[in-house]
C-alpha cells in the first residue's frame, strides 16, 4: 500500500506512459493525423447543424449560440482529454472479458490506474483542438476565466473518466459487453452536448446520475455564465463522487475477477 | 531456509451456469439458473526451494494454468494456502509484484507497435528500478538472449521465437527471485524452443532464480527443470526429480543394431522385436527382466555389430504412461 | 439469385447473437428522440410551420434509416485485414455482391427491430400519431428502399479498403453528409436557401430528408420525385459498385493481396 501511495514514482510511471502511449501512436503517423484532423472536422460539422437551428430559433430559454459552442467545447475537449490520458478506459469491458488485466495484477501498479491509460486514441487530439477553438468562439474563454473554466473542465473530466469506468466495470458481473460499453460513451456524449433547460425534472435528474450529462456539460457552462459557489460545490462533490464510486465498484469487481468464475469453459488449463 | 512457494492444500473450483438446451431451457435458466462446479486443482500441495525449476506437466485442461495464476495472485484459490516468497498472492499483490516475473505464452506484455526497448523502458518505471542499475541489468540480458539486433523493431514485425526471447527479458529486467512461465515455448519451432530453453536454465543457474514452468512439452521440462510435477485433473500424479521419474517409469530401453549379417535372431526374456529389415533390427528390452547389457553381450554373439543405439523411451510415453495408469 | 439471398439469411442469423449492439442501438433511438422531443417543445418548432409531435416522427423516422444500415467497410476491411479476401475473391460469386446481400439481411432485421422501437419510442413520446398516420403506413416499404440504397452506397465505400488500409475517413464524411445534407436531424426546410439546393442535388437528400417529409405530409409529388431520385441513384449505384469493384479486384490481384 505505501508503495502505491508513492507519489513520486507513480508520477514518473504515468508520464512515462503517457510518453509510450504517444509514441506508439505517431509511430503510424498517417493514421494519426488523419484521426485527429477528421475528429475536429466531426465536430465543427456537428456544431453547425446548430448555427442552423439558431438561424431560425434565436435562443433556447435564454440560452443562445455562444452558450451552446461553450457547451459543446467543453465536452469535446473534455472527451478529447479522456480519450488521450486514460483511452483504456473504454476498452475495459473488453480487458476484463478477455482476461488481459492479468498482466497488470502481477506487476506492483495499481490495476485500474495502468488498465486505464494503458492506450490513448488519436482522435482525441482533434477533439481537444476542436474544444479549444469552440471555447474560444464561444467568447468565455478569457484570461480571467482561465482559473475557473480549468476547475470546470477538470471536474467534468473526472466525471467523464469515471462514468466510463463504472459503466465498463459492468462487464465484471455481465460478461461479454464490449460493444454496449463503447456505445455508452455515445450516450453520455449525446446527453451532455444540449442544455438542460429543455429537459423536464425528471430527466435533469437522470442527466445528473446514471448518465451525468449534467456533470459533464451543463453545469460546468452555466457556471461559466452565471457564477455561483453552491453550483461550483455542487460540480466538486459530484466529481468526488463519482470518482469514490468508480474506484469502489471497479475493486469489487476485481475480487469477483480474481475469483475466476467468470472463465466459462476457458480458464481450465 | 524459508522456502520460494510453500503450497498447501491448494483447491481451485469453478462455477459455472449450466449451459441451457432450447427456447424453454434457456428461459428457465434465466429465471434459476442451474450452476455446476467444476474442481479445476484438488488439494494441490508442494514446497519448491529457492534456486529450484519446476515444471507442471499436464495435458489441457489438467489445472496447469489454474495453479500459476493463483501462485501469481491472478486467482483467489478457493481452499488452501499458498506463500510465494513468504508473502500472500492477492493480498500482498503490490509487494510481491516487485519480486516476480511472468510469462503467459499465449499473452504479451510487449506494446505491439513498439521496439521492445520501450516496453522495458516502461517496465523500469513500472518496477521503479534504479535507472544506472537498470540500464546495466537490460544491457546484461540483451546481451545473453542475443536480442540487441531486434530492439529497434517494432514488437508486429517479430517472429514468434523472437517475440518470446523479448517477453523473456522484460520478465527478468528487475531481477525477480522467482518466474512464473505458462507455456513459454508455445507455437515455437524447434529452434527457438531450444534457445529459450537454454537461455531459462542458465539465467536461473547464475542468479539462483527460482523457475515455475507449465508447459504441455516434455521437452520444457527436461531442458530447463530438475523436478518435475506431473498434473491431470486436478491433482499430482507424480512429485519428484526427472531422474527419479526417469528410474520409476523408464523400465524399457530401445536398442537399434545394424549389423553386417542380413540376419539377426536370438532369444531373450523381455526382448520385444520392433523391426526385422536386413541388416537392421530394433527391439524393446525390459530391463528388469533382462539387464541391457546381457541384450548386447547376446546380441554381438550372433552377429557383428556395425552400429548400436541404445534409447530411453520418449519422455512423452513417459507421461502419457502416468495419465493412463491414472485413469485406472 | 437464390444463393444470394442465403447470405442475407446468415447475416439475419448473425445479428439475432449480437444482442448487445441491438439493445444499444434501441437505447440510442430512445434517447435521441427522447432528447430533441425536448428541444423542439423547448423552442416550440410551430414558428416554422412544423408541429412539435411532427417533428419527433420525422427524426424516428430518418433515424429509422440511420441506426440500421450495416457497416460494411468494417467487414471488408476485417476480411482484408485477416487476408481472407484472397480466398473469398475467388469464389464463383462476386466478393462485393456477397457483402452487399450480406448487408441487406443485417439492415432487414435491425430495421424490423428498430421499427418496433422507433414507433414505439415515438408514440409515447409524442403521446399520439403524426398528423398524417397513413404516411407511417406508407413509410414501411419506402424507407426500406431508401435504406437499400444507402446500403449500396457502404458497399461501394467498403470498396475503398482495397485501395486505403482504412476507409473509415471516408465513411465519416459519408455520414456526415447525410447527416447535414440529408437533413437527419433538422428538416431541410430550416436551412438557408443556399445550403437546401446544394442538398437537394446530392443524393443524401433522397436517402433521407425527400422519402420522410414526402411520407409524412402525404404529399404525392414530393414522393414521386423521391421514388425517381432513389431509383436514378440506385441504378448510379449498382454501375458504379460492379466497377470499381472490378478495378480493386485487379489492384489486389496484381498486388497480391
Amino acid at each position: 500500500m505505501v508503495d502505491e501511495m508513492n507519489l513520486k514514482n507513480n508520477y514518473e510511471f504515468f508520464t512515462h506512459l503517457l510518453k509510450i502511449n504517444l509514441k506508439s501512436l505517431t509511430s503510424l503517423r498517417g493514421a494519426f493525423l488523419l484521426q485527429a484532423t477528421f475528429m475536429i472536422i466531426n465536430n465543427l460539422v456537428f456544431f453547425t447543424m446548430w448555427w442552423v437551428f439558431f438561424k431560425k430559433f434565436k435562443s433556447i430559454k435564454g440560452w443562445e449560440i455562444t452558450d451552446l459552442c461553450a457547451l459543446y467545447g467543453v465536452v469535446a475537449f473534455v472527451f478529447g482529454v479522456s480519450v488521450i490520458f486514460f483511452g483504456g478506459v473504454r476498452s475495459l469491458a473488453k480487458m476484463i472479458d478477455g482476461g488481459d488485466l492479468d498482466v497488470y495484477l502481477t506487476q506492483p501498479k495499481n490495476t485500474l490506474f495502468y488498465a486505464s491509460s494503458s492506450q490513448s486514441h488519436a482522435s482525441g487530439w482533434g477533439d481537444v483542438v476542436s474544444g479549444i477553438i469552440l471555447l474560444w468562439f464561444s467568447g468565455y474563454l478569457t484570461f480571467g476565466s482561465l482559473p475557473l473554466m480549468l476547475t470546470v473542465l477538470f471536474c467534468s473530466f473526472v466525471v467523464f473518466v469515471c462514468i466510463g469506468i463504472l459503466f465498463n466495470s459492468l462487464a465484471f458481473w455481465m460478461g461479454p459487453m464490449d460493444s454496449l460499453a463503447r456505445q455508452f460513451y455515445d450516450f453520455v456524449v449525446t446527453f451532455s452536448i444540449y442544455p438542460q433547460v429543455i429537459f423536464s425534472q425528471f430527466l435533469k435528474m437522470i442527466l445528473f446520475t446514471v448518465i451525468p450529462g449534467g456533470f459533464i456539460g451543463h453545469l460546468p457552462v452555466s457556471l461559466l455564465r452565471e457564477f455561483s459557489w453552491s453550483n461550483l460545490g455542487f460540480l466538486v462533490v459530484g466529481s468526488a463522487g463519482f470518482f469514490i464510486l468508480s474506484v469502489v465498484v471497479f475493486n469489487r469487481g476485481l475480487k469477483k475477477y480474481e475469483s475466476g468464475n467468470r472463465f466459462i469453459g476457458v480458464g481450465t488449463n | 531456509m524459508s522456502y520460494a512457494v510453500a503450497v498447501s492444500n491448494m483447491t481451485k473450483d469453478f462455477v459455472l451456469k449450466e449451459p441451457a438446451k432450447g427456447f424453454v431451457g434457456n428461459l428457465k435458466s434465466l429465471i434459476s439458473p442451474k450452476f455446476n462446479t467444476f474442481r479445476a486443482v484438488d488439494n494441490i500441495s508442494f514446497k519448491i526451494e529457492r534456486g529450484e525449476r519446476l515444471a507442471f506437466i499436464g495435458p489441457n485442461g489438467a489445472g496447469k494454468s489454474t495453479s500459476i495464476k493463483m501462485m501469481s495472485g491472478i486467482l483467489h484459490p478457493t481452499s488452501g494456502d499458498i506463500s510465494v516468497l513468504g508473502l500472500t498472492p492477492g493480498k500482498d499483490r503490490t509487494q510481491l509484484g516487485y519480486k516476480i516475473g511472468t510469462v503467459f505464452g499465449q499473452r504479451s506484455q510487449l506494446w505491439y507497435h513498439l521496439p521492445a526497448g520501450d516496453t522495458f523502458d516502461l517496465l523500469a518505471r513500472v518496477y521503479d528500478l534504479n535507472p544506472k542499475a537498470y540500464r546495466e541489468k537490460k544491457n546484461e540480458l540483451v546481451k545473453l538472449f542475443e536480442i540487441k539486433h531486434l530492439l529497434d523493431q517494432p514488437v508486429r514485425k517479430l517472429s514468434l521465437g523472437q517475440r518470446m526471447r523479448c517477453e523473456v527479458v522484460a520478465s527478468l529486467l528487475h531481477g525477480p527471485e522467482i518466474v512464473f512461465l505458462d507455456e513459454p515455448t508455445i507455437g515455437l519451432d524447434v529452434t527457438a524452443k531450444s534457445i529459450i530453453r537454454d537461455l531459462i536454465k542458465e539465467r536461473s543457474q547464475r542468479f539462483g532464480t527460482t523457475v515455475f514452468l507449465t508447459s504441455h512439452d516434455t521437452g520444457d521440462m527436461e531442458r530447463v527443470c530438475d523436478r518435475v510435477i506431473v498434473i491431470n485433473h486436478g491433482r499430482v500424479l507424480f512429485d519428484d526429480t526427472i531422474e527419479k521419474l526417469r528410474a520409476r517409469y523408464i523400465k524399457k530401453k530401445r536398442v537399434t543394431l545394424m549389423t553386417a549379417e542380413e540376419d539377426l535372431h536370438f532369444e531373450a526374456r523381455g526382448v520385444n522385436w520392433l523391426e526385422k529389415k536386413p541388416h537392421k533390427f530394433i527391439l524393446d528390452v525390459e530391463v528388469d527382466k533382462t539387464p541391457i547389457d546381457e541384450v548386447i553381450a547376446t546380441a554381438l554373439k550372433h552377429a557383428r555389430i556395425r552400429d548400436l543405439t541404445v534409447e530411453d523411451p520418449q519422455m512423452e510415453d513417459v507421461i502419457k504412461f502416468i495419465y493412463r495408469a491414472d485413469k485406472e | 439469385m437464390g444463393k444470394y439471398l442465403s447470405f442475407s439469411i446468415i447475416a439475419i442469423k448473425h445479428g439475432y447473437k449480437n444482442k448487445g449492439e441491438t439493445i444499444a442501438r434501441f437505447a440510442f433511438y430512445g434517447i435521441i428522440l427522447l432528447v430533441f422531443s425536448s428541444l423542439w417543445n423547448a423552442v416550440g418548432s410551430e414558428k416554422i410551420g412544423l408541429k412539435p409531435r411532427d417533428m419527433i416522427w420525422y427524426l424516428a423516422m430518418t433515424e429509422w434509416i440511420v441506426l440500421s444500415y450495416p457497416l460494411i467497410h468494417t467487414a471488408i476491411q476485417e476480411d482484408i485485414r485477416t487476408g481472407n479476401v484472397a480466398y473469398l475473391l475467388t469464389r464463383p460469386i462476386p466478393y462485393i455482391w456477397v457483402k452487399f446481400f450480406e448487408g441487406m439481411g443485417t439492415l432487414l432485421l435491425r430495421m424490423l427491430i428498430l421499427a418496433f422501437a422507433g414507433f414505439g419510442f415515438a408514440y409515447f413520446i409524442t403521446g399520439g400519431l403524426p398528423t398524417n398516420p397513413l404516411g407511417l403506413l406508407l413509410y414501411f416499404p419506402v424507407g426500406i428502399f431508401a435504406s437499400m440504397v444507402v446500403t449500396l452506397y457502404q458497399s461501394i465505400i467498403g470498396l475503398f479498403s482495397f485501395w486505403l488500409q482504412d476507409a473509415t475517413p471516408i465513411y465519416w464524411i459519408f455520414s456526415k453528409c447525410n447527416f447535414i445534407l440529408g437533413g437527419m436531424m433538422l428538416p431541410l426546410d430550416i436551412y438557408p436557401e443556399w445550403l437546401q439546393k446544394i442538398a437537394m442535388l446530392t443524393p443524401f437528400s433522397s436517402f433521407l430528408y425527400l422519402p420522410v417529409k414526402a411520407c409524412l405530409e402525404l404529399d404525392a409529388s414530393l414522393l414521386l420525385e423521391a421514388l425517381i431520385k432513389l431509383t436514378v441513384w440506385a441504378v448510379i449505384g449498382l454501375i458504379a459498385m460492379q466497377l470499381i469493384y472490378l478495378r480493386g479486384v485487379k489492384k489486389l490481384n496484381v498486388n497480391g493481396g
